[in-house]
C-alpha cells in the first residue's frame, strides 16, 4: 500500500472514528437530555395498607414514564391541611396533592391550583363518566380543580359472633331503625359492658358526618338547596336525634364516649366506611357482616359521601404539566379499578365499577356488597367554605344531647342557631 | 482594636440572630398581623378586621371554657408535680449513691416522645382492656370509663400531665439540695433541731429560688399543654379538656379559622407573659 494511501485510510478513519463519536455523543447528550426526569411530590394522606397500595402504583407509573418521578409524601391526616397551609402561604405547594373531599371549598380559593379542565383538553374530556355527584367538590367558578381520586360511603358493621351469643340470626343485619334497635337492645343484655351500637359522639366532623345519614333518611335533611339555612331542626329532626339519644339514655344500648368499642369486639353494630373491611377481614377478633344502613318507617336509603380529591399545584411548566400527566394517570379506569380492588374504596365512575378487575374483587370480598350498593343513595356534603365550622357548630350543639344532659328540642335549637351563625361567616 | 472586637462578635452571634429572626421573631409579627384578620389560611386574600377577632373571642363560650380548663390543668399540674418532685427529691437525698438509679427512672418520661407515651396511656384507661380499670374492679372500686366521662376525662390528663412533669422537678431539686451549705444543717444539728423543722426552717427557704424555677418553667410548660390531650381525648368529652392550645390548633387548622386561632395565641402569649412576670415580682419583693 502506498504512503499516501494509508495517509487517506488514516484520515478517512479517523474522520469516520470522529464521526461516529461525535454523533453518538450529542446522541447521548440529545437522549439525556430527553430523559431528564422532572420530579414531583405528591402530597396525600394514606397510611398503612392504602399507602403501601400508593407506593405499588407510583412505583409502576415511573417504571413507565421515564420523563416523571413521582415522589409520594404521607402526612398524618390530622396534619396535611396545615402543611398545605404553610405551603400556599409561603409558595412552597407540591406539584400534586389529593385531600378529603371536605376541604375543597376552602382549596378551591387558594387561587393555587391548575384548571385541570383546561390541562386535560376539556372539561368534558377530563370529566367523561365521573359520577356528577363526585364533580361538585372540584367545580369552582365554571373550572374543573380537582377530580375524584377516591370515594367511599358508610354502612353498618355488625358482629356475626355477638349476634349469635345474643340468639340473634348472623345472617340477617337489621334493615330498619325498629330492627336495629332491637338487635342492639339484645346485645347489650349480654352485659360485661358490651354496647349493642357503638354510636360517634365526639364532636367534630366525625359526628356530623355519621348522624347526617339519619337526617336524610328521615327527610329532614341538613342544608337547604342553596346552602344557606339548616333544614335538620325539624319533626323528622327530631326523630332521628331522639332515636340515637333514646339508644343511648333509655335503652342503655350504646354508651355515650369514646369510639373503638366495635373493633375490640365490644360492641354489636357500628356505622363506618368500606375502607375499613379490609382491616376487619385480616385483624378482627370476630366474624364480621356489612349491610346497607338501616332505614326509619318511611324513610329513604341514604349514607353520607366521603373520599378525596387529587388537585395540582400552579408552577413552573414543566412541573406543571408532570403534575397533569400523573393526575390524568391515576384517574384512568384501569388504575383506579385497581386502587379501588387494593383499598376498598368505591368506584367513581360506571366505566372503573363494571371493569372487570373490580367485579372480581367484589365478588371475592362480599363484605363491600353493601357499599357498593349503597353508592348511588350517598348523599354529598355541602361543598361551601363555611362547612367545617359549620359542622363543628352543629356536632358541639349535639353532644350534650347525646350525653343527656339537653333535650333533643333544645340541642336542635342550639344546633340551628349555631349552624346559621357559622354559615353567615361569624 | 475595639471596632475589631465588634465585628467579631456580630459575626459570631450572626447564624443564632439569624435563625432568631427567621424562625422566632418574623412569625411572631406575621402572627400579631393575621391576628387582625379574616383569614382561612389558603385564600389569597386576608380580609383586615381589625381587633374583631379578639372581640368575638372575649364573647365566645367555648374561650371561656377552655380558659377555666387550661387555669385547673395548669395550676394542679404545676403544683402537684413541684410539691411531688421536692418530696421524692428529698427522699432521694438519704439513698446515696442508688438514688441515680431512681432520678434516671422518674426522669425517663420527660424525654419520652409524649405522643407514644399518650397512645399506652391511652391503653392504660381503656375501660375494657386497661389496667387501671382492671385493678380498680379487682379491689372492688368503681372503674370510670376515664376518656369519656365528663367528670374524669380532666383528672385524667392531669395525671398524665403530672407524669410528664415530675421527673424535672425532680432532677432539678435534687441538683439544688446537692448544693445547700452543710454548715446550716451542722449547726442545726448541734441546736438539737429535728428532721421536719430542718426542713421547715433551713430547707425550704434555702430551696426558694430552685421553687422559683421549677413553678415558672412548670406553670409554662403546662399552659401550653397539647399533645397528650389531644392524643388522649381531643378536648372530649363535651369541651371538659379542651385547653387554649387545643382550641386554637382546632380553630386554625380544622375550621380553617387563622385569624381567629392567632388572636387565641396572642391572648395565650400575653397570658404568660403577664402571669410570669407577677411571678418573678413576687419572689423579688420576698428577697427584699
Amino acid at each position: 500500500m502506498k504512503r499516501s494511501h494509508i495517509r487517506l485510510a488514516s484520515i478517512l478513519s479517523l474522520a469516520v472514528f470522529a464521526t461516529v463519536s461525535l454523533g453518538a455523543g450529542s446522541a447521548i447528550a440529545a437522549n439525556k437530555k430527553a430523559v431528564k426526569p422532572v420530579t414531583i411530590q405528591f402530597w396525600n394522606y394514606w397510611d398503612g395498607g392504602n399507602g403501601q397500595a400508593l407506593n405499588v402504583l407510583i412505583a409502576e407509573f415511573n417504571k413507565k414514564n421515564k420523563d416523571v418521578i413521582v415522589k409520594p409524601v404521607t402526612f398524618p391526616w390530622g396534619d396535611l391541611l396545615p402543611k398545605l397551609q404553610t405551603a400556599i402561604a409561603s409558595g412552597t405547594t407540591p406539584a400534586v396533592a389529593a385531600t378529603d373531599i371536605a376541604w375543597m371549598a376552602n382549596m378551591n380559593q387558594s387561587g393555587k391550583l391548575v384548571d385541570l379542565g383546561a390541562a386535560l383538553g376539556g372539561i368534558k374530556k377530563a370529566t367523561a363518566g365521573i359520577y356528577p355527584s363526585l364533580l361538585t367538590y372540584g367545580t369552582y367558578k365554571g373550572k374543573i380543580q380537582s377530580l375524584p381520586a377516591s370515594t367511599n360511603n358508610l354502612a353498618l358493621f355488625y358482629n356475626k359472633d355477638l349476634f349469635r351469643k345474643a340468639g340473634l340470626n348472623p345472617n340477617k343485619p337489621p334493615k330498619t331503625w325498629a330492627e336495629m334497635r332491637t338487635d342492639a337492645m339484645a346485645i347489650s343484655a349480654l352485659g360485661n359492658g358490651i354496647q349493642g351500637m357503638e354510636i360517634y359522639v365526639q364532636p367534630g366532623e366525625g359526628l356530623t358526618w355519621q348522624f347526617q345519614p339519619y337526617l336524610w333518611q328521615t327527610g329532614a335533611g341538613f342544608l337547604n338547596k342553596t346552602n344557606t339555612a339548616p333544614t335538620f331542626n325539624s319533626a323528622a329532626g327530631k326523630t332521628a336525634l331522639q332515636y340515637l339519644v333514646d339508644l343511648i339514655n333509655v335503652d342503655h344500648a350504646a354508651t355515650a364516649g369514646q369510639w373503638g368499642a366495635f373493633d375490640k369486639g365490644q360492641a354489636g353494630m357500628r356505622i363506618d366506611g368500606s375502607w375499613m373491611v379490609g382491616g376487619y377481614r385480616d385483624n378482627a377478633p370476630f366474624e364480621f357482616g356489612t349491610a346497607m344502613l338501616p332505614i326509619p318507617d318511611g324513610g329513604v336509603h341514604a349514607t353520607n359521601m366521603g373520599g378525596e380529591q387529587i388537585m395540582a399545584f400552579k408552577g413552573k411548566p414543566a412541573t406543571q404539566a408532570a403534575a397533569v400527566k400523573f393526575i390524568k394517570w391515576f384517574t384512568s379506569a384501569p388504575i383506579q379499578a385497581r386502587w379501588d380492588v387494593a383499598t376498598n374504596f368505591m368506584p367513581i365512575s360506571d366505566t372503573v365499577a363494571n371493569s372487570n378487575v373490580l367485579l372480581k374483587h367484589i365478588a371475592d370480598e362480599p363484605a363491600l356488597k353493601a357499599f357498593i350498593n349503597q353508592q348511588k343513595y350517598a348523599y354529598a356534603r355541602p361543598a361551601i367554605a363555611t362547612y367545617p365550622a359549620v359542622s363543628d357548630a352543629f356536632s358541639k350543639a349535639l353532644e350534650p344531647a347525646f350525653y343527656g344532659t339537653v333535650s333533643v328540642t333544645d340541642a336542635l335549637a342550639n344546633a340551628d342557631a349555631a349552624v346559621r351563625k357559622a354559615l353567615s361567616g361569624k | 482594636m475595639r471596632n475589631k472586637q465588634a465585628r467579631t462578635a456580630y459575626l459570631l452571634i450572626a447564624p443564632a440572630l439569624i435563625l432568631f429572626i427567621g424562625f422566632t421573631a418574623y412569625p411572631f409579627i406575621w402572627s400579631a398581623q393575621i391576628s387582625l384578620t379574616s383569614w382561612d389560611g389558603l385564600n389569597a386574600v386576608k380580609k383586615f378586621v381589625g381587633f374583631q377577632n379578639y372581640a368575638h373571642l372575649f364573647a365566645d363560650k367555648e374561650f371561656k371554657q377552655s380558659l377555666a380548663v387550661t387555669a385547673i390543668y395548669t395550676v394542679t399540674v404545676t403544683a402537684i408535680s413541684t410539691i411531688l418532685g421536692f418530696l421524692i427529691a428529698l427522699m432521694l437525698q438519704r439513698r446515696g449513691k442508688s438514688s441515680v438509679i431512681y432520678r434516671t427512672i422518674f426522669f425517663s418520661p420527660v424525654v419520652t416522645a409524649t405522643v407514644a407515651a399518650a397512645v399506652v396511656w391511652q391503653l392504660l384507661f381503656d375501660p375494657y382492656v386497661g389496667v387501671i380499670d382492671l385493678g380498680l374492679k379487682a379491689v372492688h372500686l368503681p372503674a370510670p370509663n376515664w376518656l369519656s366521662d365528663t367528670h374524669w376525662a380532666l383528672p385524667a390528663v392531669i395525671i398524665v400531665g403530672i407524669w410528664k412533669r415530675l421527673g424535672f422537678a425532680v432532677i432539678v431539686y435534687a441538683a439544688g439540695l446537692s448544693s445547700l451549705p452543710t454548715s446550716c444543717y451542722e449547726a442545726a444539728d448541734l441546736d438539737g433541731v429535728s428532721g421536719w423543722q430542718k426542713v421547715r426552717y433551713l430547707t425550704i427557704p434555702l430551696m426558694r429560688p430552685v421553687t422559683t424555677l421549677v413553678l415558672i418553667t412548670g406553670f409554662i410548660d403546662a399552659i401550653q399543654v397539647f399533645d397528650h390531650i389531644f392524643i388522649l381525648t381531643s378536648g372530649g368529652p363535651m369541651g371538659s379538656t379542651n385547653v387554649m392550645s387545643l382550641m386554637l390548633f382546632n380553630q386554625g387548622f380544622k375550621l380553617f379559622r387563622l385569624g381567629y386561632a392567632s388572636a387565641i395565641g396572642w391572648t395565650l402569649f400575653l397570658m404568660i407573659l403577664v402571669l410570669t412576670m407577677l411571678q418573678w415580682q413576687l419572689r423579688r419583693r420576698r428577697e427584699l
